[in-house]
């Protein structure tokens, strides 16, 4: 292995996995603009994600080849608010836990019980399906008869 | 196919829209519409990154450590744009197009270069032939490129999803090998050094593959299994022509189903033409445990199934079986009722214009892949925990209506007070009761009767986007989620234990070693399913000569020819496990298959662990 790869390597495997964000803001800042009510909702998402892209950090790790990380660098996860809101108890949670922990900082925090709940809590798709879910569905849901994929993630089984 | 050339494919199809008779035009103009502004969208972020690296290259005052970032610049201003047309250029533009599907949403499964080798021979042989370029800096950028699939984490995940995919992972698996088009050995060069590179990385993103056919050459599945051998769950190994064989049971045509392949953990797909979505894992045990209280959860008291009789009632094995299956299609029915609502929801509210750009034939269609513009559209039900249901009706059958062992009510007792004081009744279900995964037909007929009742009960009921509702088996980590809602088990299982884990055998029952292992296995028909999963875990000291690898490859062989979808060796012993479990600062390092992927052991749950540690070992061939 070539003392480029390596170093990348090493990077990748010691950064620490940490919430970032960065997406939600822009997705956020888009929305408050009120352009969304003018355009359908395909052109809304598109834009959404052009502005996304437009104002995103770019990062460019030393040594690399080949370039491009969808947060602001190596092992920052961005969030998804139209999909799932995360409350704060959700980002204590994310920062504790003991496996598969994000680490969330107090800007972060701040920004999220500041901007990003209240902006999105009751229009995310996640409360949508609880809401359109019969008793039956509920109770089953609870008990452990079956999981639902799309309560927090796309449909995207694709190559 | 560059960008530029998808927004030419937009303007056609907005052109070819009828007004006049298409009460949909408009809809789909919007769609179409949007689509062309995500295409721009990745344009400008490439630009952005080209930018910056031209002003890295501005800022290097050294004349050869300038040439890169002008290199990446000129890379980054003329793909995703423009069609690539080197190995650098095509990584590189795969690359972009990974980032805006996980920008655009937040996917199930990130997305995924495919059938890489594939993909890339020609650029490859062009570089090496034409250009110039080694092997050593194809290699390279091979590496760089692996390292971008591992910086980025799968998206935080809190509750129940959370519980049934827990990890970093986020599925992106390559493939390798396979066939062509025409039916012929796909292997080339590029598959021999994808091996080496995925050898030499040795981390967990992206996962890696390899297709075995009846044409793929034995030199090839040899150096495969050199990787696992290495211990750390990669590649998995699948069969073409059951991948092949199960597309064209779902009606797709024999070029789509030879150019396609498996995804995620298993999931068999049309590449680059069907949306294969997977809606929800089914707790087949948690239907068992209903049916046995007449329809009431143990754990809340509530009634949430049908009232299919007392079971303390049931005159023969026949009438249980049939209360089971009546619990097991009301519960299918009220998730499938649920999965139409849930699709048109996202169809509504969130569709995904630029994941629509790479699918056939969302464009040509003006309709989102969320809404069913993909050539093929699937929705699966994964169903779980085929060891565990198939050793507890056997045990139902064989101890209380044939042996007579004990009454139903003694075990009812023994199941509600988690066996404690009911150690006779453990003993005998635990040791004297056929089991899966020692080919044993009477244990083995059960486990095909549970997977043709779940199979009808979903396969060929209509989604909302044209298409149809398939089953696969497989679990992620639901496995451990699923064991922790369920009290104890007819099979002798403690109450919220784990169940078993995709169709592998109950951990630790299979005890007549993998060949038994993959002639039970193979007793369900994978042809009818979009993917199966079976793990197998051997200890290190078997595979170490070559001769050893030949036995496991003609094991691999055997059970493709019954048409076995999937298998996994994890190749380390319990020992270790064990040592790692209590030192976990000395294992940092140590990675083991859990389901349809690898994780650190030491990043998994504590009864994940136990769970893999308690699968049998095997210790010969």
């Amino acid at each position: 292995m070539k003392e480029r790869v390596r170093k990348l390597r090493e990077q990748s495997l010691t950064a620490e996995p940490y919430l970032s964000l960065e997406r939600a803001t822009l997705l956020t800042d888009f929305y408050e603009t009120g352009i969304v009510e003018d355009v359908s909702i395909p052109v809304a998402r598109a834009l959404a994600f052009k502005h996304i892209l437009e104002n995103k950090e770019i990062c460019i790790n030393e040594g690399e080849l080949i370039v491009g990380e969808r947060g602001p660098e190596p092992q920052a996860a961005p969030t998804y608010p139209e999909i799932c809101v995360h409350s704060l108890d959700d980002l204590n949670i994310l920062n504790s836990r003991e496996k598969i922990s994000f680490s969330v900082d107090d800007e972060t925090r701040r920004i999220s019980e500041e901007r990003i709940v209240p902006f999105w809590k009751g229009k995310s798709i996640r409360e949508k399906i609880f809401d359109n879910m019969t008793t039956e569905w509920i109770d089953a849901y609870e008990a452990g008869v079956f999981t639902e994929f799309m309560e927090q993630r796309a449909p995207g089984h694709t190559v | 196919m560059g960008f530029s050339d998808f927004k030419k494919e937009i303007e056609e199809s907005i052109n070819n829209l009828d007004f006049n008779n298409d009460p949909e035009a408009y809809t789909k103009k919007e769609e179409l519409k949007a689509m062309e502004i995500a295409a721009d969208a990745i344009i400008i972020l490439a630009k952005r990154y080209s930018d910056e690296a031209k002003k890295l290259a501005f800022r290097e005052k050294d004349t050869t450590r300038k040439q890169e970032p002008e290199k990446i610049a000129e890379i980054c201003s003329y793909v995703p744009e423009y069609a690539p047309r080197t190995t650098w250029e095509a990584l590189q533009h795969y690359w972009f197009i990974h980032l805006g599907v996980i920008t655009e949403l937040n996917t199930w499964d990130s997305f995924n270069p495919g059938r890489l080798d594939q993909n890339l021979i020609t650029f490859y042989e062009e570089d090496i032939n034409e250009r110039n370029i080694s092997v050593g800096e194809i290699k390279e950028l091979l590496q760089c490129f692996w390292i971008k699939f591992n910086n980025q984490p799968a998206p935080p995940k809190v509750g129940v999803t959370a519980e049934e995919s827990n990890t970093y992972t986020d599925f992106c698996l390559i493939n390798l090998g396979g066939v062509k088009e025409d039916g012929s050995n796909a292997v080339n060069n590029l598959s021999f050094l994808l091996l080496d590179v995925i050898e030499e990385m040795r981390i967990l993103q992206p996962s890696s593959m390899v297709q075995i056919s009846k044409e793929t050459p034995n030199d090839f599945l040899m150096r495969a299994m050199k990787v696992v051998r290495t211990g750390f769950g990669q590649p998995s190994i699948f069969n073409t022509e059951a991948i092949v064989q199960e597309m064209l049971n779902q009606g797709k045509s024999i070029i789509d189903a030879r150019n396609g392949g498996a995804s995620g953990c298993v999931e068999t797909g049309a590449f680059g033409k069907e949306a294969y979505i997977l809606s929800g894992y089914f707790n087949t045990v948690k239907i068992l445990e209903l049916t046995l209280n007449n329809g009431i959860d143990p754990r809340t008291g509530k009634q949430i199934g049908l009232k299919t009789g007392d079971a303390t009632t049931f005159h023969a094995f026949e009438d249980l079986f049939e209360a089971f299956t009546n619990q097991l299609n009301h519960f299918i029915d009220i998730k499938i009722e649920g999965n139409n609502i849930i699709e048109r929801l996202w169809a509504a509210n969130l569709p995904s214009p630029f994941m629509s750009l790479l699918v056939d034939d969302c464009i040509e269609k003006g309709k989102d892949y969320n809404d069913g513009g993909a050539r093929y559209n699937t929705t699966y039900i994964q169903g779980v925990g085929l060891g565990t249901i198939t050793d507890s009706l056997t045990s139902l059958k064989y101890n209380i209506f044939e042996e007579k062992n004990f009454s139903m009510n003694d075990l009812l007792l023994a199941l509600e007070n988690n066996f404690e004081e009911h150690q006779t009744i453990r003993q005998i279900v635990l040791n004297e009761t056929p089991k899966y995964g020692n080919d044993d037909d009477y244990a083995d007929e059960i486990t095909k009767r549970v997977f043709e009742e779940f199979y009808k009960a979903v396969n060929g009921r209509p989604n909302t986007k044209g298409g149809h509702h398939r089953i696969n088996l497989l679990p992620t980590t639901v496995h451990v989620y699923f064991g922790s809602v369920l009290g104890a088990t007819p099979d002798g299982r403690k109450a919220k234990e784990p169940l078993s884990e995709g169709i592998s055998p109950v951990q630790g029952m299979d005890m007549k070693g993998p060949t038994a292992v993959i002639k039970s296995a193979s007793k369900i028909d994978h042809l009818r399913t979009g993917g199966t999963l079976l793990n197998q875990k051997f200890t290190p000291e078997i595979l170490k000569k070559d001769e050893d690898l030949e036995k496991v490859s003609a094991l691999i062989r055997a059970y493709f020819r019954m048409d076995g979808h999937h298998i996994q060796f994890n190749v380390v012993s319990a020992d270790t496990l064990r040592k790692a479990q209590e030192n976990p600062e000395r294992f940092k390092s140590l990675i083991v298959r859990v389901a349809g992927y690898s994780d650190y052991f030491i990043n998994l749950g504590e009864s994940l662990q136990n769970e893999i540690i308690k699968r049998t070992e095997h210790g010969a061939i």
